[in-house]
């Protein structure tokens, strides 16, 4: 197993590297296409030449291969690259070092993250099993429809509306009534720092809203798949509890897919945190995306995609690891 | 589209371990059983419905409105219709005749919006499930066929994309590009989106490439091609057309999240996704009938390939009988 | 001899009229009624004399003390105050720094602040005297050297500043440029003494105590903040009536509280305490507001209607300086005709498109002068107000457009297409003239107009003043060198920069109106652009402040907003 994971290991450079370049011939491309986004920080004003030369050169745009299209740069990739192993990953538009960008963002966005991933694990497991268990009947369907209705909604207007409802209406009910700041940063409408859990709870919510619905349908599937098997209708004659039936035999062994599921989703839950954090004002990794496309930032979309692969790839081989652990007809070698 | 693109198990996919029996295209009971079985669930039936009308709105429009694409009267913006239950902004309370969903953003009326935003919609959706399967079918079945080396950087070329989290991955590049057309729109949703096809399809064809009948093919001295078109693909087939139909409506969420970001689609382009991402604001300041109709309908509609897929699903998957 | 005059302190109890937002109407005149909260400002301002006025004198419910909130958008940097570029950042610029002077929201008479005196004999070299006994926030004096350094820094190339270039006409600049620069103090530059700064330009230039007069350029610099300017960022050292009292909570908030030491008390900010939330999108501001936890807030445009049912009498609306209008490529054939010019302007329902699509958030242009500064005039165009039959008469006068059908240009991502496409709408419905968008987010965009032979058709831009002088909405958007994206040039375009040229070199602002003004007309008479409309503030304030000022320079006044609970 420790060949197995060395050798996964290895495999992450070539995919890290082929992400960056991807992103480096995107940014690179956009630059000799579309023209240099430095002039766009002035609007409609129109600055002295020197001034764009000053500020391009200052952000390390000024690479001449960056104004022949088709260029792929390579020598300033290659610099690039260097520097990430220097630890430089360069500046903003208003030259603070990237790095800083990102350990100031990342510990909001993994915060709200953890916050989903509990949120969508515990009741999302939850609503599979009650609607499993009662195959076919009203819970079954409540939940099989809810849970299409959360994936099929668009995120943007369920966040809204859970924004309006909890964050304006509840909340101001709960204002009210409450002296306790915890409960009013529960129901605030956007993120404060002085709470940094409380007020992450209801966007977490909103996050992990639609991977809850595969999460339950999952289970929900693989339930009623192993309470068919042979080894619970085995249980069943030996007379044993239908409680331990469900809770130690049944779902013990459809929950390993579920948990790699989830384990998977973490990347994707703080990536996918760009339109909650918009919403809810959450200063995360998310917004900081968004922030630089929009600009063309390019150092700190080149920081944190790579970065995102990087728990990307890390959580899908823990869980591939797990699994080893948790099934022991699975060996890596 | 979810968020949370990178799910090793599509919510309709067949677990590829159970591969569907059958030698080849000619034996069809499946097919004929799930056809059967299919044609007695009322939620199929119903789905199926709503998508067929779905499509004749994109296909036929002039079948549906008599008012054309932008013909629209600023001086009745955002009236809700007049049956439309709350409270009225003041100002935009005019009792508009012959405005059923009442008027958009800028006084076009909702209904023929409605029906005009649903040609970009579905061909966006349509194109991007099409595309995708193409490629995702042929890059998994080779994967998973050949193995070794070719299975290796396929898989690593997967991991990239797959790596990449769908909507930042598409914000981004769609920012990139700065094109925004419906192609533009179109290849970004296909280039990002592939991966999940190609995995399923490959962990299918790796179960299927040891099975006996594939060795008695092989033994038999049939072709590698021949073998991974006539044994691999037919055998393959259900959970690639499952997840199709889940895509379907995926993609039509997905171009609606984009134009939502201002990435997607632009004016006077008229799409679902721009009725929703006009009216959206507005909505939950006092307008609330700008989001609720077009929301409905795409809700609606998702919904419909989503619980096809599902319906599908348990049609062909033989241990739900 | 250009000597600031002081104005004399003129008390006039308007206040019920500030509070409610129902504002009087602008009056350019000098000496008018001036609003009792400027009262403060001026008396501040005038020196010895005006020391002697109790602060908040004759001010019955502007009490100091309490604290307020104030959404806000990232601000780009502290340290240097020069890459700040932000209206949002500049207000807070305004609280944290005192610069040489400002400029009066409502008369644009020029207030000295940390400025004795600013003389120049021809224009060209300066002699500014200082204010003894300021200081910054660590104790540094706030003096010559403080200035000069900040102004040196700002200008040095390689530090790569956004606002260098204002200080382009400073002898010895161009020797601070370019990758490896010749010099790296700008010989133009000295402080004589403690007190004293000597400026030289390379031409006469009268507009420079307007130009000094921008916060983020005029602010200075302690020493302690140039050797280190990371710290300076995170927890700036300024020298204004209020301080931070906490570093700088990135994307959250920035808490000020009132400076100690501040040395004049009658410029002093009364509440204790202004937090500034940050706010990436601005609907979630306003639901904050809603919810109770934000005191002032501009709401994003979709909640305008809402906001103006639910908050009638806390709405403050005034003149934000604003100005949108559409260019036209004049090295197109099909655009050289100024009739057809002209008839695209006339068959624009301005004031439609702002009820109904732009929520009342604007004025209908009538000048290319925003009605904010001197010199602007209500009925400068003739071709700006809406007359459909008029102008498809003219339209089909001059032949139309060769095959009836306009690209329109825009950046698609400001928010425009809405009234863009309602504009086109009504160029369809009045000309049956055919349109496509030619929109493209604002780096390409800018890209293909710098071209200046790629846009072949109407072009969207907006411009905010850097200072309220009329010539700030003329020679950057039509001069040399300027944005004139259309190309403007011939015999025409000669009499408007002899025109503004007259006006820059005329004694005083006041005697340069009548030139500005006919530079205008030029603009206008051949209806060089389309004008469309002026900005207007929308802010909305909770009832527990009061005095809440807006000026388009110096964006809210927050130091003279007082707190009722």
């Amino acid at each position: 197993m420790g060949r197995y994971a060395v050798r996964r290991l290895l495999q992450f450079i070539p995919v890290l590297i082929g992400t960056l370049f991807l992103l480096h011939y995107l940014t690179t491309l956009s630059f000799q296409f579309n023209g240099n986004p430095v002039r766009a920080l002035f609007g409609d004003r129109q600055p002295p030449p020197e001034t764009i030369a000053a500020l391009t050169r200052a952000f390390g745009l000024d690479d001449p291969c960056l104004s022949q299209p088709g260029n792929p740069c390579v020598g300033m990739f290659v610099e690039r690259v260097g520097g990430y192993l220097r630890g430089d990953f360069g500046v903003d538009f208003n030259l603070q070092p990237v790095t800083d960008l990102i350990t100031r963002a990342a510990p909001v966005t993994l915060r709200l993250t953890l916050l989903a991933i509990v949120f969508e694990s515990v009741v999302g497991i939850l609503a599979g099993v009650i609607a499993g268990l009662r195959k076919e009947r009203f819970a079954d369907n409540l939940v099989r429809i809810s849970t299409v209705l959360v994936i099929s909604v668009p995120i943007f207007v369920v966040g809204v509306l859970t924004q309006i409802i909890f964050g304006l209406y509840i909340g101001n009910w709960v204002r009210d009534r409450t002296e306790s700041e915890t409960m009013e940063a529960i129901f605030s409408i956007s993120y404060q720092s002085d709470h940094p859990w409380a007020s992450l709870i209801i966007p977490s919510m909103v996050l992990g809203a639609t991977s809850l619905g595969i999460i339950a349908r999952m289970t929900r599937t693989e339930l009623i798949e192993s309470l068919r098997s042979d080894y619970v209708r085995t249980a069943r004659a030996k007379g044993l509890k239908p409680t331990r039936i469900v809770g130690i035999h049944a779902l013990r062994n459809c929950l390993i897919p579920v948990v790699t599921l989830i384990g998977i989703d973490i990347g994707g839950l703080m990536a996918g945190a760009l339109i909650t954090e918009g919403i809810f004002n959450i200063p995360g990794i998310g917004g900081l995306v968004f922030r630089s496309v929009r600009t063309g930032e390019t150092p700190i979309i080149m920081a944190v995609v790579p970065l995102l692969v990087l728990v990307y790839l890390i959580a899908s081989l823990l869980v591939d690891l797990l699994y080893a652990v948790l099934d022991p007809r699975i060996r890596y070698e | 589209m979810s968020s949370s693109s990178p799910v090793t198990e599509a919510p309709g996919a067949i677990p590829p371990e159970t591969p569907v029996r059958g030698r080849g295209p000619t034996s069809g009971s499946i097919w004929k059983d799930a056809r059967h079985q299919l044609s007695r669930n009322p939620v199929f039936v119903v789905c199926s419905l709503v998508v067929l009308v779905v499509v004749s709105w994109a296909l036929f429009p002039q079948l549906w409105t008599s008012l054309g694409k932008l013909e629209c009267d600023i001086n009745i913006n955002r009236t809700p219709p007049s049956w439309f239950p709350g409270k009225t902004q003041p100002g935009y309370d005019a009792d508009l005749d012959g405005y059923v969903l009442g008027t958009t953003t800028l006084g076009c009326d909702m209904y023929s919006q409605i029906i005009w935003g649903a040609r970009p919609s579905i061909v966006v959706a349509v194109i991007v499930t099409a595309m995708t399967a193409l490629v995702g079918t042929t890059l998994g079945l080779v994967a998973g066929y050949y193995g070794g080396w070719v299975d290796t950087v396929i898989s690593r070329i997967t991991d990239i994309f797959l790596g990449l989290p769908f909507l930042l991955g598409a914000v981004i590049f769609l920012a990139l590009l700065k094109s925004q057309s419906i192609w533009a729109v179109i290849l970004v949703l296909v280039v990002l989106g592939w991966t999940q096809m190609t995995r399923i399809v490959r962990g299918t064809a790796l179960s299927l490439r040891d099975q006996d009948f594939v060795e008695a093919a092989r033994a038999m001295g049939a072709t590698n091609g021949r073998i991974i078109l006539r044994h691999i693909l037919p055998n393959a087939l259900a959970p690639i057309i499952v997840l199709c139909t889940i895509y379907v409506g995926s993609f039509i969420a997905a171009e609606a999240t984009l134009t939502f970001l201002g990435v997607g689609l632009k004016p006077p382009e008229v799409s679902w996704g721009i009725t929703i991402a006009q009216g959206q604001d507005f909505a939950v300041a006092g307008f609330p009938h700008l989001l609720v109709f077009p929301c409905i309908v795409l809700v609606v509609t998702v919904l419909s390939f989503i619980l096809m897929g599902d319906a599908l699903r348990d049609a062909l998957d033989p241990k739900g009988r | 001899m250009r000597h600031i005059s002081l104005l004399g302190i003129v008390v006039v109890a308007l206040t019920p009229m500030l509070n409610g937002g129902t504002l009087m109407r602008r009056t350019k005149k000098w000496l008018s009624l001036v609003p009792l909260t400027l009262a403060l400002v001026l008396a501040g301002c005038s020196g010895g004399d005006g020391g002697d006025e109790p602060p908040g004198g004759g001010e019955p419910d502007a009490q100091a003390g309490g604290a307020f909130s104030v959404s806000s958008s990232e601000p780009e940097a502290f340290a240097p105050t020069s890459n700040c570029y932000s209206s949002d950042c500049s207000q807070i610029i305004n609280l944290v720094w005192t610069g040489l002077l400002q400029v009066d929201p409502e008369t644009s008479e020029q207030q000295l602040q940390m400025a004795e005196s600013i003389e120049s004999e021809d224009g060209q070299h300066w002699t500014i005297k200082l204010k003894d006994g300021f200081t910054f926030n660590n104790g540094e004096p706030v003096d010559a050297a403080s200035f000069v350094r900040s102004w040196n820094y700002t200008a040095y190339g390689p530090n790569a500043t956004q606002l260098g270039f204002f200080l382009a006409n400073v002898e010895g600049y161009d020797d601070l440029q370019g990758e490896k620069p010749k010099a790296k103090e700008l010989s133009g530059l000295k402080a004589a003494d403690d007190l004293t700064i000597e400026i030289a330009l390379t031409k006469p230039f009268s507009q420079l105590p307007l130009v000094l007069s921008y916060a983020p350029l005029g602010a200075p610099m302690a020493q302690a903040c140039l050797d280190d300017l990371k710290a300076c960022n995170e927890q700036p050292i300024g020298n204004g009536p209020y301080e931070f009292s906490e570093p700088w909570q990135h994307n959250e908030t920035i808490t000020l509280a009132k400076y100690a030491d501040y040395a004049d008390q009658d410029t002093a900010g009364l509440a204790d305490e202004i937090t500034f939330k940050i706010y990436a999108d601005l609907k979630t501001a306003y639901r904050d507001f809603q919810a109770g936890s934000l005191d002032i807030v501009t709401p994003d445009p979709s909640q305008t209607p809402q906001a103006r049912t639910a908050y009638p009498d806390q709405i403050l609306e005034v003149d934000s300086g604003s100005y949108a209008y559409f260019g036209f490529p004049l090295y197109e054939e099909a655009f050289s005709d100024v009739r057809i010019r002209q008839a695209l302007s006339m068959a624009i329902d301005r004031q439609a498109i702002i009820d109904r699509v732009l929520d009342g958030r604007f004025i209908p242009a009538l000048d290319v002068i925003s009605p904010f500064v001197p010199g602007s005039r209500e009925d400068a165009c003739d071709t700006c107000s809406y007359d459909p039959e008029a102008a498809k008469a003219l339209f089909d006068e001059a032949g139309g457009i060769p095959g009836n059908k306009i690209n329109i240009w825009f950046n698609n991502d400001g928010g425009h297409e809405d009234w863009v496409q309602a504009m086109a709408q009504g160029w369809k419905n009045d000309l049956g003239l055919d349109y496509e968008f030619k929109s493209q987010p604002f780096t390409p965009y800018l890209a293909a107009l710098d071209t200046r032979s790629t846009v072949d058709g109407p072009y969207r831009l907006g411009w905010l003043p850097d200072y309220p002088s009329p010539q700030n909405y003329l020679d950057p958007l039509y001069g040399a060198g300027s944005t004139n994206y259309g190309d403007w040039k011939g015999p025409e375009h000669d009499q408007f920069l002899e025109l503004v040229a007259e006006g820059d070199a005329a004694a005083t602002v006041e005697e340069g109106l009548p030139a500005y003004q006919a530079a205008a007309d030029v603009v206008l008479d051949n209806q060089i652009v389309i004008p469309l409309w002026f900005g207007k503030t929308f802010i909305v304030t909770s009832e527990n402040v009061e005095n809440v000022e807006y000026s388009p320079t110096n964006q809210l006044l927050l130091a003279e907003v007082g707190v009722t609970s």
